[in-house]
């Protein structure tokens, strides 16, 4: 269902429709989850809890990550309206968001006293940098969703430090193809980079 | 690796960027490997249900729906009204459609919570264009919710408006303005405006001129029964 209404109550509250840029039309899903449709919200958790839950573990531990995996979805869908598809990825707006959230818990617990040893749960928290640690989760994600030739040559060119030539030789393909695989697949990285830096605090 | 990436790109900008993935990629791959409680989505739902019935309840959130009391306020209200700013109007414009949405989408995607009380398919006086009028009723509010398909002005005009008319004697009841000629408009009912009273759906063009009430222009009008 498409809903494409404003409407407003009082009478002297005219309100042109708001222009926004038009969401991939390849994504049905983002573009239903922005106008508000909550089976759309159901499909963006079911597409993403897995990545978020993940990364809420790593930085605030198992015990606290379920409640703040939770406040980023609804984070999320209250601001689902400042979502822009033109200026990034939604993985990436909600790995942006999933950091800040993380961030706010990690500090919510610092400020909080008299934590038993056993209530602590710094000792199962395996990663300190909710920063660095939500971009390489957040990029990991991404190249899984990169056309099977350009992930792996991607790996290579930055997990394994090949240079495009010696890609092309491991991969039997043309340097050319090397590069513009490697070049497109850095683009659609991007984009997930740019949606995390334009999530909202 | 500076060099490969020099190779991919003469942009400054995209280079920094490029750069930055680099960098991150550098660190290797950390993927995704807890799956959240298996009743973690119920409490999500829950929490957007709490959300759509307290928005709607307006007990405290600024984008209550406008009482008809207020609503007949004075021109200086009105102009301040007007006044108030593009942003918390946008907002509230947003949070009413979620309003709506809230209680409308989410119980017909639950299959329950919701009754249909009334519709009509609305009949063209001037213009061109179609539309169908429901009046859906939940637990929390009545909402009126318009279907509209190539909405077309007779005379220039700036923008359309919906209202809810008394048979007898005109009187008609501002719900809201809009722009778009496709598409569904919904709106949830302010306390005390009754659709036994103000049975007829009205969707008139209108002038940005400064006059709030009916244009006398309507492009279709239908009874809801």
């Amino acid at each position: 269902m498409s809903v494409v209404a404003f409407a407003v109550a009082a009478p002297d509250r005219y309100i042109r429709a708001v222009d926004r840029a038009p969401a991939p039309p390849d994504d049905p899903v983002t573009s239903a989850f922005v106008s508000g449709d909550e089976r759309a919200l159901r499909a963006v958790y079911d597409a993403h809890s897995r990545l978020v839950h993940s990364y809420c573990r790593r930085v605030v531990g198992p015990d606290a990550a379920a409640d703040v995996t939770q406040e980023v979805f609804l984070a999320a869908w209250r601001s689902r309206e400042r979502f822009d598809p033109g200026q990034g990825t939604l993985t990436g707006w909600l790995m942006g968001i999933a950091r800040f959230k993380a961030i706010d818990a990690t500090r919510a617990r610092a400020r909080r006293p008299e934590i038993s040893d056993e209530q602590a749960p710094e000792a199962s928290v395996e990663d300190r940098d909710p920063d660095d640690t939500a971009l390489r989760m957040l990029l990991t994600e991404a190249l899984q969703q990169l056309p099977d030739r350009a992930r792996r040559m991607v790996e290579l060119a930055f997990f394994e430090d090949l240079t495009h030539t010696e890609i092309a030789e491991r991969t039997n393909q043309p340097l050319g193809t090397v590069k513009s695989d490697i070049r497109r697949g850095l683009e659609r990285l991007r984009r997930n980079m740019e949606g995390f830096d334009a999530a909202p605090a | 690796m500076r060099h490969q990436l020099d190779d991919l790109t003469d942009d400054v900008e995209e280079l920094r960027e490029f750069e930055r993935i680099a960098g991150v990629l550098a660190a290797g791959p950390l993927s995704a490997t807890d799956d959240p409680p298996a009743d973690l989505w119920d409490r999500i739902a829950a929490a957007v249900d709490a959300d759509s019935a307290r928005t709607g309840a307006g007990a405290s959130t600024p984008a209550t729906v406008t009482s008809l009391a207020d609503r007949r306020g004075t021109d200086d209200d009105r102009r301040r009204t007007a006044r108030a700013g593009r942003l918390v109007l946008a907002a509230a414009a947003a949070v009413l459609v979620v309003v709506a949405l809230g209680a409308v989408l989410f119980q017909r995607a639950s299959g329950g919570g919701t009754e249909l009380v009334a519709s009509s398919d609305l009949a063209l006086l001037a213009g061109g264009g179609s539309a169908r009028a429901e009046l859906v009723r939940s637990d929390d509010d009545t909402v009126l919710r318009v279907d509209l398909s190539g909405l077309t002005p007779a005379e220039r005009s700036d923008f359309f408006e919906l209202w809810l008319l008394d048979p007898a004697n005109g009187n008609p009841q501002p719900l809201a303005k809009f722009e778009q000629s496709d598409g569904v408009v919904e709106v949830v009912l302010p306390p005390g405006l009754s659709t036994s009273e103000f049975p007829v759906v009205d969707i008139s063009e209108e002038l940005d001129d400064g006059d709030a009430s009916h244009s006398g222009k309507s492009i279709l009008r239908g009874e809801l029964a």
